[in-house]
């Protein structure tokens, strides 16, 4: 099988096909029963099944893993295949924020905790006093990722809460389009092979969203899906050839576009749907065009390149 | 007569010091000849300006795709009058593929390849050499490569010595194969772990050695 073909079955279609055949009906059964509070209802009700959207997250990245990087190992000493287990790191913690209700500064806590794991996963191959990375470099990003990345992942999903429906996936498309494409123009071309998995998942939820107006993200979908994110951000980071560090603080920032919505309770939600897209656009925005800054620049021999627009296998 | 005892004493004591110095340096050369017999290996360093370092790798299933590498060193400890006596070690720098692309370069030797930052250096060390009776050696040796060691061996062609403005150099082609997915590398590989995939599993290696004596 073609790998294009590859990545985009079991990395897309396959994904959305679970992704719709369970979020319908599992979501349909919640509004059935009434527990389902409707978008900027206040009142604390039952969440429905938010627990599936990060199962649904890992299935999606874990078929897209296996048509890049084949069968997965339960360990590997190899960095670049550590992904599948960091991300399932963050989705297990989806899973157990979607189970489990507990209070913010405990959701943060594990999320800190969480992106720690996934630095020194994909991180500490490359760390260390002789390595790549300075030791003392490697602890500072563990402190930005578990302090600013929870930070991050705790507003973004304050935003989630307040607006269902539609409005989460839609700013999330935005932030994982971008988010990927920031991270292949700085050399790491797995994120833009692995982007589509999220992309069929969230793109499922907005679908189902026309169906079922209760349906959200938080309480674990998000932790999912930016949990990928900085897990691309890691890897650009260490083991990828990032082209400067502002690029990775743009997309470290990025999510807050999604935790706008948190400080514009009162706004009419299409209100809050722009500034929330245009926050996260900026962000990314800005990060694609320090990237371009960034590249280096051509060969000099003043012939066209035939590889201008060189694109990964 | 005490002037005829001083002369027999001054010529028994130069004689006593020529037959000492010959003897010394009888002694000498003996102990230079000794240990030439016993060192007839002549160190020889890597030219890497007249050495190349190529792959070679199925691309899309269709097509071959050729890349180097531009930094590495070597050694070659040479016994002229049996090569299988030598033996041979190099080191690359993962960091300097080239593929005449340095977009694809920086794609090639980042995460989703080479892994440069995690393994910067490919070595060999040769443990074997057995001569093949045609001309060509095969020559074994331990390869650490993506953070694991195996053994390789290689056919070796064209060993040739001579010399290049006064010093002495020596040339060989060493080339070999390997299977990507044997040392972990399995990005892009197709399902049956044949040459059918974005890239093909099996890897071919030229080493093109000039080497000259330090």
């Amino acid at each position: 099988m073609q790998l294009e073909i590859k990545i985009a079955l079991f990395g897309g279609v396959v994904p959305g096909v679970v992704a719709l055949a369970t979020l319908l009906p599992a979501w349909w059964r919640a509004k059935k029963r009434g527990t389902l509070a409707h978008a900027g209802d206040e009142r604390p009700a039952r969440d429905g099944p938010v627990w599936l959207a990060p199962v649904l997250v890992f299935v999606a990245f874990a078929g897209a893993d296996y048509a890049v990087n084949g069968p997965p190992h339960w360990w590997t000493p190899h960095g670049p295949y550590r992904f599948i287990h960091a991300v399932g790191l963050m989705c297990a913690l989806g899973v157990l924020e979607g189970l489990v209700r507990v209070p913010v500064w405990i959701a943060a806590v594990l999320r800190a905790a969480a992106l720690a794991g996934v630095v020194w996963m994909l991180g500490s191959p490359y760390s260390g006093p002789d390595a790549f990375v300075p030791t003392h470099d490697y602890i500072g990003w563990m402190l930005a990722m578990t302090i600013g990345g929870s930070a991050a992942i705790t507003l973004a999903d304050r935003g989630a809460q307040l607006m269902r429906g539609a409005f989460t996936p839609i700013v999330l498309l935005a932030l994982v389009g971008g988010a990927a494409k920031v991270a292949e123009m700085n050399t790491l071309g797995f994120a833009a092979q692995t982007a589509p998995a999220l992309v069929a998942v969230l793109t499922n939820v907005l679908i189902v969203s026309a169906f079922v107006r209760g349906i959200r993200l938080d309480r674990g979908g998000v932790t999912a899906v930016l949990g990928v994110v900085y897990a691309w951000l890691a890897g650009t980071y260490f083991q990828a050839y990032a082209l400067s560090m502002p690029v990775l603080v743009l997309v470290a920032l990025s999510p807050i576009g999604l935790a706008c919505a948190a400080a514009m309770p009162k706004r009419p939600w299409p209100v809050r749907l722009g500034v929330c897209l245009i926050v996260t656009g900026v962000c990314l925005g800005a990060a694609a065009w320090v990237s371009t800054l960034a590249a280096p620049a051509g060969d000099d021999s003043g012939d066209p390149d035939p590889y201008a627009g060189y694109v990964a296998p | 007569m005490k002037t005829a005892f001083a002369a027999g004493l001054l010529t028994l004591a130069g004689a006593g010091a020529v037959l000492g110095g010959w003897t010394s340096s009888a002694a000498t050369a003996t102990a230079e000849s000794a240990t030439a017999q016993r060192t007839d290996t002549v160190t020889y360093g890597v030219d890497p300006v007249h050495s190349n370092v190529l792959f070679k790798i199925r691309h899309a299933g269709v097509s071959n795709f050729y890349g180097q590498f531009q930094k590495f060193t070597g050694e070659v400890q040479f016994d002229k009058a049996d090569f299988t006596a030598s033996s041979v070690s190099f080191e690359i720098d993962i960091d300097s593929v080239d593929t005449d692309n340095s977009k694809r370069d920086e794609h090639i030797k980042g995460a989703d390849f080479f892994n440069a930052r995690q393994y910067p250096k490919t070595t060999f060390k040769s443990t074997s050499i057995v001569d093949n009776g045609d001309g060509t050696y095969s020559m074994t040796g331990d390869m650490t490569f993506f953070g694991q060691t195996k053994p390789v061996t290689a056919h070796v062609t064209d060993l040739s010595t001579g010399v290049m403005r006064g010093t002495p150099v020596l040339g060989f082609e060493a080339s070999f194969q390997i299977k990507r997915s044997d040392w972990g590398m399995t990005k892009y590989l197709a399902d049956d772990g044949g040459e059918g995939g974005g890239l093909g599993n099996t890897v071919s290696i030229t080493v093109a050695v000039e080497a000259g004596a330090e």
